[in-house]
């Protein structure tokens, strides 16, 4: 079985650096799509739009997250789970 | 002791820094063996990656020319066990797509022979020398991944492990088992690739000693 693992990615003020942590996995395909797409749409798509300014630093990914605090995204998929920090299944909510 | 394919994991992101990590869980077993392939657009390169805060042994580091993409690959004998983070470490920050899979291992000599075919070809092949009961990991970099494959060794096709978007694309696989002997494996799409194997190999079985009696 494939599991897909959800990421949740936010600005870290302290840090003054994006932080991205693993918190969760679907088994279910259309869950891990729909947040690629949502992830392509959102900070993939400012990324590719901005990349030069992102590369010589005029500009701050933190311009992204002062209008979305919060993303959700998978980059990861394994075929093994048992022993990761999180034991369930996350409900994907469609928005 | 027979060598046997662990657990895999693939990540594929923008890494937005010059390090990023995710988690990947390495088998219990004797003969632990971890293998990672990266694959980084334009000319970042890969310094270094961890496991578990283990340093791993680069065993290959090749421009593609034909892609503008960093391909390397590393490898970790006796691994911790169990789910810890890879940590990559870039030359510096990359806001392109970038691929890691990783293949966990238990049996294992570690990473034997490996070879690289380029510039892309259509149906690129690459050939490997392999010792016997040795698995192939076959990997190809190309213009799309349409209709994707890979075949190891040539003419048998396995299953696609990971299929990522990198600029341009990357997708392989594994092999079982294989017996000695020029292995040529194959990977393509309906765009030109370049194609590169790596030589899993078996831990050597040792034979029991004979005991002896010594009569005095």
């Amino acid at each position: 079985m494939e599991y897909y693992i959800v990421s949740k990615i936010d600005w870290d003020n302290d840090n003054n650096h994006y932080k991205c942590e693993e918190v969760g996995y679907t088994t279910k395909i259309e869950d891990y799509e729909f947040l690629q797409n949502n992830y392509n749409n959102t900070l993939g798509a400012f990324i590719e739009n901005n990349k030069t300014e992102l590369e010589n630093g005029t500009k701050s990914l933190y311009e992204f997250f002062e209008t979305t605090p919060t993303l959700y995204a998978c980059f990861t998929t394994t075929n093994a789970i048992e022993h990761f920090p999180f034991t369930e299944e996350i409900n994907i909510i469609y928005y | 002791m027979a060598l046997v394919e662990g657990n895999r994991t693939a990540d594929r992101r923008i890494p937005m820094s010059n390090t990023y990590s995710f988690n990947h869980t390495q088998n219990t077993g004797a003969d632990g063996c971890l293998v990672i392939i990266i694959a980084s657009p334009g000319t970042i390169l890969v310094n270094s990656v961890n496991y578990g805060g283990q340093a791993l042994t680069n065993v290959r580091q090749t421009v593609l020319t034909n892609y503008s993409t960093y391909w390397s690959v590393w490898r970790l004998n006796n691994p911790p066990t169990g789910t810890n983070s890879v940590q990559v470490n870039l030359s510096v920050s990359s806001w392109n797509g970038t691929s890691a899979v990783c293949y966990s291992f238990t049996g294992s000599a570690g990473v034997g022979v490996n070879n690289l075919t380029q510039p892309a070809g259509t149906n690129q092949t690459t050939t490997l020398n392999i010792s016997n009961n040795s698995m192939i990991i076959g990997a190809c970099v190309g213009g799309n991944s349409t209709n994707a494959y890979i075949a190891i060794p040539q003419g048998t096709n396995r299953p696609i492990d990971w299929n990522h978007n990198i600029n341009n694309w990357t997708w392989g696989g594994i092999s079982p088992s294989l017996p000695a002997g020029n292995t040529t494996i194959q990977g393509g799409s309906t765009s030109s690739n370049v194609i590169m194997g790596v030589e899993v190999k078996e831990a050597a079985i040792v034979p029991i000693a004979r005991r002896r009696i010594i009569i005095v």
